[in-house]
């Protein structure tokens, strides 16, 4: 294959990038925790949790796809060169790439009729 | 006559016309070929495994055989070479990648086997770009056998991934060889090395024992001097095989001269030329003029359908299907090109109804780009862009602000053939061509017009000084 002119990467400045895998930690372990907390007090009393007095917090701004996408490949696919920031880097774009290439592929206007171009048919062995 | 100098860029008809005059033997003609390869080869990094010992076994036969009347055709006793993504019994197949360098199958493919049963002599298996390119390289060192270098200047790239047979073909190392295309790889190392490279209707030559890359949209073909020569090599591998079910038995002959029922008509697919280079456009526009000696030509419209999204999410999604063990073994890591050791992991996260959502768009696709046919016999296009790549830079640094038609992804979307001839020279003098794409299963169409083109022109008889 032959690779084909591709503008749509969107190079994530460094300290940006950093950023976002450091938030994607944070964000995930802050509403895993809050997830927890409430179940947990619901399940041990059956009491209904008493609402906070102060003021609540806003929830985490939760990090970009390409970013929780980088970090499932991190735990699917484990590897000690997955923490090399030019890799992840190169993995970041690829995701930023496929999720564009995939929101223009869901604008395509398909019918519930529009069917995939490959054939499946039953099978029956020769007799 | 003995075997010449100049025989290293002979058309097939020449050299099968020498062999049955009694010229030179396939033995010569072989031995020939396998020292330009051991001495030249190396100089464009082309070959991965010379075949030697079972090219001498195979050319004796031939002149057995010849000597006995025992006549295969026009391909018996012509030596060739294959892309390493094909399989070859005894004999490394390496898919370009180092920790493949060694490994063999144990099987000969369709096409090794249809080129055996047609005489011809196996005298390479020809460089590639590790697994096809499919891990998404970005420069030309993404090889284990190094980068492709183009006969015309060493420090241009032969193109991608038929680096090897794109190179051999140019530098008179083999008279023809088996390329495979997924998306550009034959048109662009043809391209490149200004040579004629034909990329079949999907499913008009059977991909087994072929590496598989995407298996919708895999295709294997001839990469040769002429169209007569892509001709007479797709007439003997094409074919129903059981061995691949999406193989067709429509029937392929190719005769030469072909007598045109009708005056070609031929569209200019719009804008086509007018993101590339400067001698690109020109050249396109000189063999516009000649083309118009013999056909008709009109404009044409592509419609605006995501091409390249469709082509871009099908390969990707087979190819992460394919080579997932490669990223879980860690195999991966050890690729050339640092962009191809994680390439794979972002493909292995497309969801599932990309890859579905692709395949309905895709006969839409197809019935937009068939219906261009009904008025027409072939579009028209430059085939590339831009001349050959510097090795030192990436390849978006050097095409930055060129591009070409999106007749590519739609043809390699739609599975329907293509055709490029050289058409004359650009920058540094590096070769630039003229492309040609037909309706499905009409490859004799577009042989046809191309192999009359090549009456009219020389370029295809302009070879490196090697």
């Amino acid at each position: 294959m032959t690779p084909i002119a591709d503008d749509s990467n969107d190079p994530l400045n460094r300290r940006n990038f950093a950023r976002s895998l450091a938030a994607t930690a944070a964000a995930t372990a802050a509403t895993t925790a809050t997830t927890l907390d409430t179940n947990a007090d619901d399940a041990d009393t059956g009491k209904k949790t008493p609402l906070p007095t102060n003021k609540p917090k806003p929830d985490p701004e939760p990090p970009p796809p390409a970013v929780l996408l980088l970090e499932t490949v991190r735990q699917l696919y484990p590897h000690k060169q997955l923490d090399s920031k030019d890799v992840l880097q190169g993995i970041y774009s690829e995701f930023q790439s496929d999720l564009a290439r995939s929101r223009r592929l869901s604008q395509f206007p398909l019918k519930n009729s529009d069917e995939p171009g490959f054939l499946f048919a039953a099978f029956q062995s020769p007799r | 006559m003995p075997v010449q100098d100049h025989h290293a860029f002979a058309s097939i008809r020449t050299l099968a016309q020498g062999l049955r005059q009694g010229d030179f033997t396939s033995l010569q003609l072989t031995e020939f070929f396998l020292d330009r390869l051991e001495r030249l080869g190396p100089n464009y990094n082309a070959v991965a495994t010379v075949t030697d010992q079972l090219a001498r076994q195979q050319a004796k036969d031939a002149d057995t055989e010849l000597a006995a009347g025992k006549d295969r055709g026009p391909l018996h006793g012509i030596p060739f070479g294959v892309k390493d993504l094909l399989a070859t019994r005894g004999i490394p197949t390496s898919w370009g990648a180092a920790i493949m360098k060694d490994r063999v199958i144990d099987a000969d493919a369709t096409v090794v086997v249809r080129l055996r049963d047609a005489g011809a002599v196996l005298v390479a298996k020809l460089a590639m770009v590790e697994i096809a390119g499919g891990l998404g390289y970005k420069q030309a060192n993404a090889s284990f056998t190094g980068p492709g270098l183009n006969p015309w200047d060493t420090r241009r790239w032969a193109g991608g991934s038929s680096s090897g047979p794109g190179s051999a073909v140019s530098a008179g190392l083999v008279p023809f060889a088996i390329g495979s295309e997924t998306w550009g790889s034959i048109m662009t190392p043809a391209g490149f090395c200004g040579i004629t490279g034909l990329r079949p209707t999907y499913g008009r030559v059977s991909r087994h024992g072929a590496m598989a890359l995407s298996w919708t949209m895999d295709k294997l073909g001839p990469m040769a001097r002429t169209a007569d020569d892509c001709g007479l090599v797709l007439e003997s591998i094409a074919g129903f095989d059981d061995a691949d079910p999406t193989s067709s038995d429509k029937i392929f002959q190719w005769k030469t001269p072909t007598r045109f029922e009708h005056k070609p008509r031929l569209a200019i697919v719009t804008d086509c030329d007018k993101h590339v280079q400067k001698d690109v456009r020109k050249n396109f526009r000189k063999s516009l003029k000649q083309l118009e000696t013999f056909c008709q030509i009109s404009e044409v419209e592509l419609p605006d359908l995501p091409y390249e999204d469709v082509a871009g999410t099908l390969i990707a999604c087979e190819m992460a299907a394919a080579f997932e063990g490669l990223v879980t073994s860690g195999d991966v890591w050890q690729m050339t090109a640092p962009e191809d050791r994680y390439g794979a992991h972002a493909s292995l996260m497309i969801p599932a109804k990309d890859y579905i959502n692709a395949m309905r768009i895709r006969p839409k696709i197809q019935a937009a780009i068939d219906r261009l046919f009904q008025d027409v016999d072939a579009l028209v296009t430059p085939t590339l862009a831009t001349v050959a790549y510097p090795n030192d830079q990436s390849f978006s640094e050097y095409r930055k602000g060129h591009h070409s038609s999106r007749i590519g992804g739609a043809a390699n979307a739609a599975g329907i053939p293509g055709i490029t001839v050289p058409n004359g020279f650009g920058e540094k003098h590096l070769p630039t061509g003229l492309q040609l794409v037909g309706q499905a299963w009409n490859e004799i169409t577009l042989l046809a017009i191309a192999a009359k083109y090549q009456d009219l022109t020389d370029w295809h008889k302009k070879h490196p000084d090697v």
